[in-house]
């Protein structure tokens, strides 16, 4: 039947395109893989070219961007689900759902622009308040040389293009996607126990500890998931915020840190063919922690009782 | 995407009482109340809270040394609380306090998350209407503008329509192909179509810049071609494929299998089933998805940023050429340093902004409904649609009539193409370093047809893509084949040589105060900007800097070097010197970094982390960056165009004959009387710099940092590059190696001497299809030289200062980009030193403005009737047709670029044809299917 011929071919271009792609990246990725070994786990530096290369450092600065996304993110995205699944009133809350999802649509150079602009100048001298009582956390330390706690003429320049900063615009990305995902999850909690709920006396938070929030537990882990998954990937706004120095650093408020993806846009260009596979071997990486990050959070997701499409 | 689809509200169903107002729950049964109102006493508790919240906070903050904005709001919030909880349990149970609390922290959650998201979107709307408000915006592109240009000059309609084209192209790839994949997932089930699924999820989560990264890998830098809409198409379609495809999926998974059913009842065959009831049923959806997965792609940069290149000038065609889009251009604007620049950047944003809304929008109108579910007005128009069933059939064929006309405008407009000569396009990338020179030559040479596009990536990208043979040509101040990090950096397998273009010195641009008066008059030795950029000086008040500045009182500030991310020619240039001169702070610096010594040039600055260094990518990117009015403290290096271009002052570094200089034209010139050029023509690397001489150069004058820039040209047809190419390159190099010159000094750089100019125009005669000009180059109008040869600018350049001596006296005149005074600050010699400096100051200018009339009062009222000859001679020579003999070249070239647009009218009809056979062909293989089966 030549229809189902056509859907199977189409079927079997997607797989080949995608295959492709995913081969490309492997096989790319192991050309560098092959040369540096185990080097490739344990070097923090980028110089492929000189052998000395690896992704200690820009994984770990990766990482650290998205969990500073998710810290900020979750709670506000939880808070906000919440506010408009259980508190706002019937009128607004389809407006309301219509502007998160939206917000999820706006082009992430909008973010860029905001971070770097705006955002950037306002948070240091919350940077700096952070680092001065909290200094004694090591990521919120601040290790730079002849930098002197608490005095006057403390440098704005040491808390600027920070990974805290670059997380923080990201945060905002990501959080109309998992107040999205949220907010589904937590509008499917049953009619009948929310009411049992209030007929039981629970008062609207007893209720919605007792029925909403544990309805929505998948939801909720699955949203920030695939908001992590979304904030790893994020290239030009991080790269706009921070300053790409590609080492391990693990001070979070401090000028200076890495993003696989924004190393991508930076070097791209400048590399060779040796250097071009070591970005592929850092963008496979990323691309298998975000696989695994997004399977993990739909399997979660369609898991929970809620049973929340993840979209 | 599912939740954006099937919003479903199921709170209507609740006892309404209970799920609308917190206070029904109060457990106080014996008192009738009305459910629906609030209670005086909830607001009052309330109000109450709030006021003696910011009351309290007031009071702390006299009493208390809170400063800045975010402690009083923290901790007026946590004292909201607090007072919120004491208020309301005075006439509440434990319980209601608990529940009354935690609705206030919800509340406050959203009310932050949708504020933070309404200032994204109103700050980039209100910063973008700056621009957006001039009608030229939308009507024109940037070839003729300039960076300093007003706001009435210049637009985005190339970034207009390389989105349009781009996500044009992306779609139709991606729509047909991933719907009928959705179709396949839906209806084929089994264990291949499971497969597929997983992949297609898996690929979900592909970062768009490792598609972009792909793109780049295959298309660009294996196959070769050169950077271009269609390659950023490509990657927004591998990025844009499986969103779709789970998009449509997803809603044709909720197709309600009744509907099947019964379509199969009336004996249909399974592509009809498909045709008239599953696609018709989930038409919305369907819709929305793909539209949803525009405003994703339409919003991507990254994969763009990889595969599009950069272009001022409008570009239709999105084959050939470097083709930007939207965001891509709104990144590239706000990263210049020019306000007018940022201005553009934000409403090209603001644009794009309010183009997504706009789709948005549309799919909520389109879409937002689960199939099947069909409000009131749907379900009136739907008997009132199948009545006309005949006339949609009809409205059919009159989209399809509409399809055709459209297609046909399309084919038609690129007939008439932007580039009125018989010039074709070329690009190039490479130095940020010389870029503003090239950017105003440019913008120059389109007024003769030419559109050069440049994009200033950085000399070692320049080079890189120069090797690989995206671009036509590129500009390095470092030549081929030096080994940086141990890596020999290869020469390309192409055919090449090296032209000098312009001089121009490597300026320290800086951000430093006293007592909130910036200084403009900073003096550094070579030893001291070494220790800075090598992290040993990391004070402003190291007594060695204070020997620099005798007559100022530097504050107890961090030294903060801002250095290149990127590979760099500045960097490379600053580290030659630094590796000659002083090696062994050099060294030991590159050694704690992690080099391996002698560590030499490099063109990407290592960096120590927590140094206190900071990296940014790009000329603009460190000029950017100083210049941030509360990045005090900071100094960078930079060409000297940089510092003028954001009113900023450089450092006046000191010679070897003892003075402090500032790299002026003239000082520049004076500096490179000691390069020492490769004068062998058989040598690959014919032409390039050795500064060694300049370094240690002993006039007076010398500025030290002064260096040459160089083009790579292409010296046979390969690849992309033809002769057609090699004409316009032949004619943009004849423009600026002589009339170009003449700008050099206003721009920030300093003109090439006679000799590299001669040179430079026998090299221009290598490149293949060139029309070879003979340049009468007494007629350039170039300031170094006169019409006798003699180097002018150098015989002219006005000698230091006394008060530039290294000893006890410091000029106070400004530098750079600021020319304003900064008065001696020191305890000492107050009262003496303002009368004197004054006094010395305004008959010595030392500043390129003061100083051009000066140096060349002969040449430039001269300059416009020997130019306009030159203009007619490089730009237009067949018009003109002044040296004659020119007519062969001439036609070969009118063949080339006939040939070029008739390929563009013939690309643009097979796309054309494609996108008709797109509309067209399913259902008329659907009708013959289904004549078939009957």
């Amino acid at each position: 039947m030549v229809f189902r011929q056509i859907a199977t071919g189409s079927g079997i271009a997607v797989l080949v395109i995608m295959l492709l792609v995913g081969s490309f990246l492997a096989l790319r990725a192991t050309t560098a893989l092959n040369s540096a070994g185990l080097d490739f786990l344990t070097e923090d530096g980028w110089e492929p070219d000189a052998g000395k290369w690896g992704i200690a450092g820009i994984l770990s600065g990766t990482i650290l961007v998205g969990l500073v996304a998710v810290v900020i993110a979750v709670p506000l995205a939880i808070g906000t689900a919440l506010f408009i699944s259980e508190y706002a009133p019937a009128g607004l809350q389809r407006s309301l759902i219509s502007l998160v999802d939206l917000m999820a649509a706006v082009p992430s150079v909008v973010y860029g622009l905001f971070g770097f602009f705006l955002l950037q100048y306002k948070v240091v001298p919350l940077s700096l308040w952070i680092s001065e009582h909290f200094g004694w956390i090591p990521i919120f330390a601040i290790d730079v040389d002849g930098y002197e706690k608490g005095s006057a003429l403390t440098q704005t320049t040491v808390f600027t293009s920070s990974t805290f900063i670059a997380g923080m615009v990201v945060a905002f990305m990501v959080l109309p996607i998992m107040c999205s995902i949220m907010r589904e999850a937590f509008s499917q909690a049953p009619i009948g126990e929310r009411e049992a709920a209030f007929g039981l006396g629970a008062t609207k938070w007893g209720m919605i500890r007792a029925v909403v929030l544990p309805f929505g537990k998948g939801g909720i882990i699955g949203g920030s998931m695939l908001g992590l998954g979304r904030a790893l990937g994020e290239t030009i706004a991080v790269f706009m915020v921070l300053a790409v120095v590609p080492a391990f650093q693990p001070n979070i408020l401090q000028n200076g840190g890495s993003t696989v993806s924004a190393l991508i846009a930076l070097r791209y260009g400048e590399s060779g063919e040796f250097s071009v596979s070591a970005l592929f071997a850092a963008g496979l990486a990323l691309f298998v922690m975000t696989l695994v990050i997004n399977f993990a959070a739909s399997s979660v997701v369609a898991r929970s009782r809620s049973g929340a499409e993840s979209g | 995407m599912a939740e954006l689809m099937s919003v479903t509200v199921e709170q209507s169903t609740t006892v309404p009482t209970q799920s609308r107002s917190p206070e029904a729950e109060a457990p106080e049964p014996q008192v009738r109340r009305n459910l629906s109102a609030l209670r005086t006493s909830d607001v009052l508790a309330l109000c109450g809270a709030l006021g003696a919240a910011a009351s309290t906070t007031w009071l702390l903050c006299v009493f208390a040394p809170i400063t800045g904005v975010l402690a009083p709001v923290v901790i007026s919030y946590t004292l909201f609380l607090a007072f919120y909880a004491a208020l309301v349990s005075l006439d509440e149970t434990g319980q209601m306090v608990k529940a009354r609390v935690a609705g206030a922290v919800i509340f406050s959650a959203s009310l932050l998350t949708f504020s933070v998201l309404a200032v994204v979107v109103a700050y980039c709307l209100i910063k973008g209407f700056t621009a957006m408000k001039h009608w030229n915006f939308y009507t024109e592109d940037m070839a003729q503008a300039g960076p300093l240009d007003p706001l009435t000059v210049g637009g985005i309609k190339h970034a207009i329509v390389g989105t349009l084209e781009q996500i044009a192209i992306a779609l139709a790839i991606t729509v047909p192909l991933g719907v009928t994949c959705a179709v396949f997932l839906n209806e084929f089930p089994g264990r291949f179509a499971r497969f597929v699924r997983t992949i297609v999820e898996a690929m979900t989560a592909l970062p768009s810049i490792v598609a972009g990264l792909f793109i780049y890998a295959t298309w660009i830098f294996t196959l070769g071609n050169g950077k271009s809409g269609f390659a950023a198409a490509l990657a927004l379609g591998v990025m844009m494929l499986p969103i779709i495809i789970r998009a449509a999926d997803v809603v044709l998974r909720l197709v309600p299998g009744h509907l099947k059913e019964a379509s199969y009842a009336l004996g249909s065959s399974h592509w009809r089933t498909v045709w008239h009831v599953v696609l018709p049923t989930s038409r919305s959806g369907l819709t929305t998805a793909v539209i949803l997965g525009t405003a994703r792609g339409i919003g991507e940069t990254s994969p763009v940023l990889l595969t599009a290149g950069f272009a001022n000038a409008l570009n239709t065609n999105p084959v050939e050429g470097p083709q930007v889009s939207l965001p891509l251009q709104a990144f590239m604007s706000v990263k210049q340093p020019q306000p007018e620049m940022i201005a553009r950047g934000f409403g090209t944003a603001a644009f794009l902004l309010i183009l997504v809304l706009f789709l948005f929008v549309l799919a909520r109108l389109v879409g937002g409904r689960a199939p099947g579910q069909l409000s009131a007005r749907q379900r009136r128009t739907i008997a009132r649609r199948s009545r006309a069933d005949v006339q949609r059939f009809a409205a059919r064929a009159g989209a399809a009539v509409m399809a055709v006309a459209l297609l046909g405008l399309l084919v038609v407009k690129p007939a008439a193409p932007a580039y009125a000569e018989d010039y074709v396009p070329i690009s190039g990338s490479g130095s940020t370093w010389s870029q503003n020179a090239l950017d105003q030559w440019r913008r120059n040479v389109t007024q003769y047809g030419m559109q050069v596009n440049y994009q200033g990536t950085g000399s070692s990208d320049g080079r890189n893509q120069f090797r690989n043979g995206t671009v036509d040509f590129a500009v390095s101040e470092i030549p081929y084949g030096l080994t940086d990090g141990g890596v020999y950096d290869a020469p390309p397998e192409r055919k090449y040589a090296y032209m000098p273009i312009v001089a121009g010195g490597t300026a320290f641009m800086y951000n430093l105060k006293i007592n909130g008066r910036r200084v403009t008059n900073l003096r550094l030795s070579g030893e001291n900007v070494a220790k800075i950029f090598t992290g040993v000086i990391k004070m402003w008040n190291d007594p060695a800097i204070k020997k620099d500045n005798p007559k100022l009182a530097l504050p107890a500030r961090r030294v903060v070097p801002v250095v290149r991310s990127d590979g760099s020619g500045t960097t490379a240039q600053l580290t030659t010197w630094l590796s000659k001169k002083y090696g062994s702070l050099w060294n030991s610096y590159c050694e704690k970094a992690g080099r391996s010594a002698p560590c030499g040039v490099t063109s990407t600055y290592p960096v120590v982390s927590g140094s206190g260094f900071t990296a940014q990518s790009g000329s603009l990117g460190v000029s950017g960056y100083v210049s941030q009015q509360q990045n005090e403290g900071t100094i960078t290096y930079v060409e000297y165009s940089y510092a003028l271009n954001t009113d900023f002052p450089v450092v006046k570094l000191l010679n070897k004959s003892g003075y402090y200089v500032e790299p002026t034209a003239s000082n520049v010139a004076v500096g490179l009387l000691g390069a020492k050029i490769n004068s062998d023509p058989q040598s690959a690397s014919y032409l390039t710099q050795i500064l060694d001489g300049v370094y240690d150069n002993a006039d007076s004058r010398a500025y030290p940092l002064s260096s040459y820039s160089y083009m790579v040209l292409p010296t046979e047809a390969s690849g992309s590059f033809n002769t057609s190419k090699g004409k316009t390159l032949g004619a943009f190099a004849y423009y600026f190696l002589c009339e170009g010159q003449q700008q050099a000094p206003v721009l920030g750089y300093s003109p090439l001497p006679i000799n590299l100019v001669k040179a430079g125009l026998t090299q221009v005669k290598r490149i293949p299809g060139v029309q070879v000009e003979n340049v009468d180059i007494s007629k350039c109008n170039n300031p170094t030289f006169s019409a006798s040869g003699e180097n002018v600018l150098v015989k002219n350049a006005p000698k230091p200062q006394p008060c530039d001596r290294i000893g006890a006296d410091q000029c106070s005149t400004g530098t750079g980009g600021d020319k304003t005074e900064t008065p001696p600050s020191d305890n000492g010699g107050d009262d003496e030193t303002p009368g004197s400096t004054p006094g010395e100051t305004p008959g010595t200018g030392e500043t390129p403005g003061t100083n051009n009339p000066g140096a060349n009062p002969g040449a430039n009222p001269g300059d416009t009737p020997g130019a306009v000859i030159i203009d007619a001679d490089t730009g237009e020579p067949i018009v003109e047709a002044a040296p004659g003999a020119e007519t062969v070249p001439a036609v070969t070239q009118n063949l080339a670029s006939g040939y070029s647009t008739g390929m563009q009218i013939a690309l643009m009809t097979i796309a054309g044809v494609v996108l008709l056979l797109v509309v067209l062909v399913p259902p008329i293989i659907g009708q013959l299917i289904a004549g078939r089966r009957r």
